[in-house]
């Protein structure tokens, strides 16, 4: 059984992934924050094993969220969430060190990450 | 606009032909994000690319979409900015939110979920497009948060100044058995505008 944390502003997206996950791994336990300050208060609390984070979100973007969250789990899974596909934030994202899952969200975008 | 118009753009043939191709990968990236979302084929065609003045897309959009509009805009900023405007007809805009949750839900929850639902849509389908673009021309844009407009043609598009001039992208989406339709639009200033015929001019030519 794993934790995941969704990271996004929009709470269509959330739902969309979360019932995917859901649907294949009905025992995880999902949680969800609407912006990096939810996130950061979430992860001061307990650790998670995956993370997505979306990269446009109302204050901090994810870009700059997910170095505190690695600094925090250094051991989860981080991918960035985004619908913006141009050079500078698939360097930005190599530069981290973390994958890409393309908006729109497909199931088997989704568990080609998760498992 | 007027052969007067002293803002008016002239795009060559040439221009005009790399500015509608820069244009159709952007949109037939878009269209492929949106059959993603909905699980549908999306048919795509973009019959229209145009620099109109306000009034003129006013009536254009008043022509196409019968006068009410849902919309969702999207600052981009960079080498060239404007605000990317993606409009379906009101009376639409429930059917694709129908499409993209789930079937059982109930009316109640999808009227509810419509606009947070549509934002998300638009801001998929408009840094589909515009990345593509971007990347295209070899320029950086970067995307503020979107935001969701309903109303009167005039409502959403009414209160840029007269200068303003717009790149009108009419972009037919149609998907089998549904009448979904939208239009995007590129609102830049004059400054932009000019920077944009610069990057399309060079790249016409670049393969002359």
């Amino acid at each position: 059984m794993k934790s995941m944390l969704i990271i996004d502003d929009s709470i269509t997206s959330r739902m969309m992934l979360k019932s995917i996950v859901s649907k294949e791994h009905s025992d995880w336990t999902i949680c969800e924050a609407a912006n990096s300050e939810e996130a950061l208060a979430q992860v001061s609390q307990q650790s998670f094993d995956l993370v997505t984070v979306d990269y446009n979100m109302p204050g901090m973007d994810g870009l700059t969220l997910i170095p505190l969250l690695q600094k925090e789990m250094p051991n989860a899974r981080i991918a960035l969430l985004t619908a913006n596909i141009q050079d500078y934030i698939q360097q930005g994202a190599d530069d981290l060190g973390v994958p890409i899952i393309h908006k729109p969200i497909t199931p088997a975008k989704v568990l080609a990450y998760v498992g | 606009m007027s052969a007067e118009d002293p803002f008016e753009i002239v795009l060559n043939p040439l221009e005009m032909d790399s500015l509608s191709e820069v244009i159709n990968i952007g949109m037939s990236h878009a269209a492929t994000a949106l059959g993603a979302m909905i699980s549908e084929r999306v048919q795509l065609d973009v019959p229209e690319v145009r620099f109109l003045t306000r009034d003129d897309v006013i009536e254009q959009l008043n022509n196409l979409s019968g006068g009410k509009v849902s919309a969702v805009c999207q600052r981009f900023d960079g080498s060239i900015g404007g605000d990317a405007l993606l409009l379906f007809p009101q009376d639409k805009s429930l059917d694709l939110v129908r499409l993209l949750l789930s079937s059982d839900m109930s009316l109640e929850m999808l009227t509810q979920l419509e606009q947070e639902a549509l934002t998300e849509v638009g801001n998929i389908i408009l840094n589909a497009c515009f990345g593509k673009i971007a990347n295209s021309l070899n320029i950086t844009m970067e995307s503020t948060l979107p935001s969701y407009l309903m109303g009167s043609c005039e409502e959403v598009i009414g209160n840029l100044d007269e200068q303003t001039r717009v790149l009108f992208m009419r972009v037919d989406f149609s998907v089998p058995n549904h009448d979904i339709r939208g239009f995007v639009t590129f609102v830049m200033d004059i400054e932009s505008t000019e920077i944009l015929h610069g990057l399309i001019s060079h790249l016409a030519t670049r393969y002359q």
